[in-house]
């Protein structure tokens, strides 16, 4: 990956850059992930955890374990989720698409689907143009 | 005019720490794209239901609440343990609440929808995800305000 992608919170406190390409990126429609963003569904893209580094305000960080492995990290300041660590999955952290600086694409294309759909609000309309799974 | 709900529509955040309810519908509800209200959630467009101050009730957790002024006029509150942005106040319509859509129980449908709901703040979106729906796409807030 030649560019490196810069994101961060809207207070400015927390920032981050993504320097190696993104593995997977999918729309998350379970009800945790709905809650937790207080949207009508959640965006994320993987990457390796060694390419995805906190640049500015660690220490500005809260911790949230959504389910047991599940680290979610939120700015204190302003609330904005900005990444998940996953027990599971040591080698990997996931990011939110939405807060990249300059709102570019943050990779994956080809993986981009919608998940746990099953769990989707029943009045929210989907892309039909994206694949969709009952699970991950 | 707004009708009250039959039973209150309840919500909060993940962790259960805040907790509120609807006494009414939304009387506007909205998808907005807006870099702002982007890098608050950590979404593409957070969704957001407008209801009166009488309709909307706290039921707990007003000490759980960071408050987040966006503007000097635009108050945001979201859980200090899990995140959750729940709902804000605003200096120039104090007479309103809005809440997120999101964080509604068993992805309850807020009301208002039919009038009003749309895309607003559509030229500043994340190009890349088309939502793929026929709801109106506005410049700023279009025409309801």
């Amino acid at each position: 990956m030649s560019d490196v992608l810069g994101g961060g919170c809207m207070c400015g406190k927390v920032h981050f850059e993504v320097r190696e390409a993104a593995t997977d990126l999918y729309h998350c429609h379970c009800s945790m992930c709905r809650k937790v963003h207080g949207t009508v569904f959640a965006t994320y893209a993987v990457a390796p955890k060694t390419g995805v580094v906190i640049t500015r305000g660690a220490e500005n960080l809260s911790r949230f374990d959504s389910s047991p492995g599940v680290s979610r990290f939120f700015c204190r300041t302003c609330g904005c989720q900005i990444m998940i660590d996953v027990a599971v999955q040591p080698d990997d952290r996931w990011f939110m698409p939405g807060i990249l600086d300059g709102a570019v694409h943050p990779g994956a294309a080809a993986t981009e689907r919608h998940i746990f759909v099953g769990s989707k609000l029943p009045w929210l309309h989907l892309d039909s143009q994206l694949p969709q799974s009952e699970d991950m | 005019m707004t009708t009250a709900h039959p039973k209150p529509i309840a919500g909060g955040c993940l962790c259960g720490a805040v907790r509120f309810e609807l006494t009414e519908p939304a009387h506007d509800v909205y998808h907005c794209h807006c870099s702002i209200f982007r890098k608050l959630q950590g979404a593409l467009y957070p969704t957001y239901g407008v209801v009166a101050r009488t309709g909307f009730r706290l039921m707990k957790g007003a000490d759980s609440l960071t408050t987040y002024d966006s503007s000097g006029e635009v108050h945001r509150h979201f859980c200090s343990t899990c995140g959750s942005h729940v709902f804000e106040d605003t200096n120039y319509q104090p007479e309103n609440v809005w809440f997120s859509v999101g964080t509604l129980d068993d992805g309850a449908d807020p009301g208002g929808r039919a009038a009003t709901e749309r895309h607003i703040f559509w030229e500043p979106r994340t190009g890349w995800f088309e939502p793929g729906d026929d709801l109106p796409k506005v410049i700023k807030f279009g025409d309801n305000g």
